[in-house]
């Protein structure tokens, strides 16, 4: 369902002029990606579905913002990175409709249906993310929020930005037992799976 | 004069959608003797189970063909009255769409109703009590701060409070009745929850996109709203009961 964009498009235009600018925005957009997925380390750390994520100001290009899943911490369900992220900005920053166009988030996970819908309403640049979101992705997993006709402002989401390593994040907290979970699953045999995953020091 | 009528859940807004099989005629005196055949050795209509083997007609020409029958199998009974026009199939309402709200339920619901309906607003009960409510706050500047965030919100920092107290253990659902003194029930280990699971929502509008999937992760039981919108979660998606997601709740759409 996601175009691996990423590795086609500097591929493509290797040794022309145009691949010197492609492939530096490309390297700025897995320089941004990376840093999101700091915030998800952070929150395996803690516990926390690894889930990170930073706002850049387009024109600067300047991490304005960052935040990582706290829902285990808050006892709220709906602290996702990108909530807590927007938060930030909003108390602050002071951020307006006028600046969060100009400003992309990158996502180690496609935005959930709900944070889809709240980017909407907020009103983002654009949307870069990690590994698709099977079970509750609101940019085309599940539903399509970011180009419906619903509240808010329709934006461009793009997926496979180093989704490999947010694959492997989330397998790491999974593979724990999530005692926060209703019916807490016993898992001492289960296994980390590496080998379909094209991560570095695995 | 109040309604609560229950929004029909994904499954019950299918349109007919057929696909085709294989059929062969008989004759009428075959049919117990070809039953039991296909009954032993014919591999189970898998996925189309609803599908009857027989359908009824009188011009017999002994050829085999392809029949369309509908894929899905009929939830409600207008679908069915609909679907076994196509081909005959069994119709068994879900005991789970059956819910008639008893009296004092209703009683409960209409009070809650009365409280929100002139008010831009959010309440949250539990075992008939209200725990939370909270009024839309996007005028201050943030447009996320909607009553049904604000809403969930305020039930997750009571619940950090009290864990913070110290007085309770994560318990799944109530083992036992809760006390019936209101303070002794509130320090009860039975109170507990995971975030709002099982909780009824009152909304004076219908949820947004956004606020409809907080629900979803907050694990409501009920919702109920008065004032509908198009680009509502429930409206424009079925959120209540889009099949992909892990969890569902039942929504109703009230006038007073």
């Amino acid at each position: 369902m996601f175009t691996d964009s990423v590795s086609q498009e500097s591929q493509d235009f290797q040794g022309s002029q145009e691949c010197l600018e492609s492939q530096e925005t490309h390297a700025q957009r897995l320089t941004h990606m990376r840093q999101a997925l700091n915030m998800a380390q952070e929150a395996l750390q803690n516990n926390e579905v690894p889930v990170g994520c930073v706002f850049i100001h387009h024109p600067t290009n300047k991490q304005v913002s960052q935040g990582r899943n706290e829902t285990n911490l808050s006892k709220n369900g709906t602290r996702h990175a990108e909530m807590v992220a927007i938060d930030l900005m909003i108390h602050h920053l002071k951020y307006t409709r006028e600046q969060f166009a100009e400003t992309d988030l990158y996502v180690t996970v496609e935005p959930c249906i709900m944070c889809a819908a709240a980017l909407r309403l907020v009103g983002v640049g654009r949307v870069f993310f990690g590994c698709g979101n099977e079970r509750f992705g609101g940019c085309g997993s599940v539903l399509g929020v970011h180009q419906a006709v619903v509240d808010g402002s329709e934006y461009v989401a793009e997926g496979g930005f180093l989704k490999d390593e947010a694959v492997l994040l989330l397998r790491q907290f999974y593979i724990k037992e999530n005692t926060e979970a209703p019916q807490p699953r016993k898992k001492a045999n289960r296994v980390l799976k590496t080998e379909d995953l094209n991560v570095e020091d695995k | 004069m109040c309604t609560i009528d229950r929004v029909p859940i994904e499954e019950e807004l299918q349109k007919l959608t057929t696909e085709d099989v294989f059929t062969a005629e008989i004759t009428a005196k075959q049919t117990s003797e070809i039953l039991h055949f296909a009954a032993k050795h014919l591999p189970k209509l898998e996925g189309i189970e609803h599908v009857k083997r027989i359908l009824q007609h009188h011009n017999v020409s002994l050829e085999i063909a392809r029949s369309p029958v509908p894929v899905k199998p009929p939830y409600t009974k207008e679908q069915f009255d609909e679907w076994k026009l196509i081909w005959p199939v069994s119709f068994r309402p879900l005991t789970k769409l059956r819910i008639e709200l008893e009296d004092e339920d209703r009683r409960f619901i209409v009070k809650c109703l009365e409280e929100i309906k002139d008010a831009k607003m959010v309440v949250m009960a539990k075992h008939s009590e209200v725990i939370a409510r909270a009024r839309d706050g996007t005028a201050g500047g943030h447009p996320l701060k909607h009553a049904a965030m604000c809403c969930i919100a305020l039930v997750a920092d009571m619940e950090v409070e009290r864990r913070r107290a110290g007085v309770l253990v994560p318990l799944k659902r109530p083992a036992s009745p809760l006390p019936q003194d209101p303070e002794e029930r509130e320090k009860s280990p039975q109170a507990m929850g995971y975030l709002c699971e099982g909780m009824d929502v009152f909304s004076t509008k219908e949820p947004c996109v956004m606020c409809c999937m907080a629900l979803v992760h907050s694990r409501i039981g009920r919702l109920f709203f008065l004032e509908e919108s198009k680009s509502g979660g429930i409206s424009y998606y079925s959120m209540h009961s889009l099949k992909a997601l892990n969890h569902h709740f039942t929504a109703y759409k009230c006038s007073m």
